[in-house]
């Protein structure tokens, strides 16, 4: 419709259907994106038999040496809880040791000559296990703590464990490559470096 | 100095009578009464609950092992005024969940002593081992978990089964490390048993099990299992064999003459009667024999 020379357009509103349509498409792209992108960061299930990650080992996999080393780091961890939950923080390897604490206690048994490191920031702490036989993995007892006031509501299960003050900690014992300490704890353990967090009881 | 004596008399009588006498408190939570199906258990809760109004309570008579065992309606009836009982869940004590069901108690809190414990598997089978109560390790473990659960019952006795159990770990610790000190200079490292019971604590010891004579628990070997075994030891040189107490001793002087192997017996902790120290003591005994078998005898 011309009228001299203006050109008059009229712009009609887009159906409410199309419009629920292409929202609709607009979610889903993102939905589709950000799956490919946290599956390309993360393994995908290994074993769904057993419900264990790609980047999780159960205890039977281990050899015989590595159930004893994760049976005594468990025992390990229980105690380090027990203590942080007595002085309200992470003792130190020496004191562990002198109560006969394992693994950090002297292992007259170990063959392969594990050391254990304590290494610690604000809120992440490792207790690394290094052993002089290069073949043989190291052992990593991870605790993260929250940030003050960020209270995480969470059942208790095997990575997450009350203390007595109510604090809800993320905790894992991991079997991985390292050879020195670090400098700062690790808090992620990434599976393309060859970390496993060791799984005691299959869920 | 007789009048200093006075004054400590008369300034201790007035203290005494005028300090509150503890009376007992109306809403006191009753005494927990707890039972348990295992011997190692009975031991275990009852360092726990030291000191604490927690009754221990053996289901099953002392002399009868769990493997061997029948359920009879005095036992049941003992189930009935448990508050909680503690299990192996895991093949050592299947009978318990129908007593449990016959006991007609709708609260009775089941504490599974191997809710948390790694399983290692079974010599012959698929089955996962279930002697896991004859370990240093795993009873650190399973008593804290026995304590956490007591606690959740008795939230005010907490932090006192928490110290308890700490206190048991450090004996059983010792037991374990004065063993393990002996141990590591141990010229024969793997050995053979008679009963698949062992494996949790050779491992800890680290001890190598190069086989296990009976096909199942509480199973006599065939003579085809038996020269199986017989072929192994000879194979592989094994020169100590561990055995169960109640192991038939026929079958124990085949495989003694048969093999230049000596048989050393191993607690299964599984009769007699029981009592708080009945654990740390046999696993004690056991330590010795290990270190008797394997460092001594052999030098």
């Amino acid at each position: 419709m011309r009228q001299g020379g203006v050109r008059t357009v009229s712009i009609q509103p887009p159906s409410v259907q199309r419009e629920t349509k292409a929202v609709a498409l607009a979610l889903l792209q993102i939905a589709v994106g950000s799956a490919i992108a946290i599956n390309a960061s993360r393994p995908s299930k290994a074993d769904p038999a057993s419900g264990l990650q790609a980047d999780e080992i159960g205890f039977g996999k281990l050899d015989a040496d590595d159930q004893r080393l994760f049976r005594a780091a468990q025992e390990g961890l229980t105690e380090l809880e027990d203590a942080r939950n007595a002085t309200g923080g992470w003792p130190a390897i020496a004191t562990l040791a002198t109560r006969g604490v394992p693994p950090f206690a002297v292992d007259p048994i170990d063959r392969y000559g594990y050391r254990w490191t304590k290494v610690s920031d604000k809120l992440v702490t490792n207790y690394l296990g290094i052993p002089d036989d290069a073949a043989r993995s190291t052992f990593v007892i991870g605790v993260v703590e929250p940030e003050p006031g960020a209270a995480e509501v969470v059942d208790e299960d095997d990575t997450h464990h009350k203390l007595t003050d109510g604090t809800m900690i993320h905790v894992g014992i991991y079997r991985g490559p390292l050879r020195a300490v670090p400098a700062t704890p690790i808090s992620q353990f990434p599976y393309g470096e060859g970390w496993r967090r060791i799984v005691g009881v299959s869920r | 100095m007789k009048l200093f004596l006075l004054l400590i008399l008369l300034f201790g009588c007035s203290s005494k009578g005028d300090q509150p006498q503890p009376k007992p408190e109306p809403d006191a939570a009753p005494r927990l009464r707890v039972g348990v199906t295992l011997h190692p258990y009975f031991s275990w809760t009852s360092n726990v609950a030291t000191g604490l109004d927690i009754e221990v309570v053996a289901v099953l008579p002392g002399e009868v092992d769990a493997g061997n065992y029948q359920p009879s309606p005095e036992d049941i009836a003992k189930l009935a005024k448990l508050d909680a009982i503690v299990i192996n869940g895991i093949g050592h004590d299947d009978f318990i969940r129908d007593m449990i069901k016959a006991s007609g108690n709708p609260t009775l809190v089941v504490i599974e002593a191997n809710a948390a414990t790694p399983l290692l598997p079974s010599a012959h089978g698929a089955a996962k081992n279930s002697h896991t109560f004859i370990s240093f390790t795993n009873a650190i473990q399973q008593s804290r978990q026995i304590a956490a659960r007591l606690g959740d019952l008795r939230p005010a006795l907490a932090a006192k089964l928490k110290a308890n159990t700490s206190t048991y770990a450090n004996k059983l610790r010792a037991i374990q490390s004065t063993a393990a000190k002996q141990l590591a200079a141990a010229k024969i490292k793997r050995v053979v048993t008679v009963h698949d019971g062992y494996s949790y604590l050779l491992q800890e010891l680290g001890i190598e099990l190069a086989g296990v004579v009976q096909p199942a628990h509480g199973l006599i070997p065939s003579a085809k299992e038996l020269a199986d075994m017989i072929e192994l030891i000879a194979k592989e040189k094994i020169r100590v064999v561990l055995t169960e107490e109640d192991f038939p001793d026929k079958l124990l002087a085949t495989l003694k003459e048969a093999t230049a192997a000596k048989v050393y017996v191993i607690s299964h902790v599984a009769t007699g009667a029981y009592t708080p120290d009945k654990f740390e003591r046999e696993m004690e005994v056991n330590a010795k024999a290990l270190v008797t078998a394997l460092v001594t005898d052999p030098s």
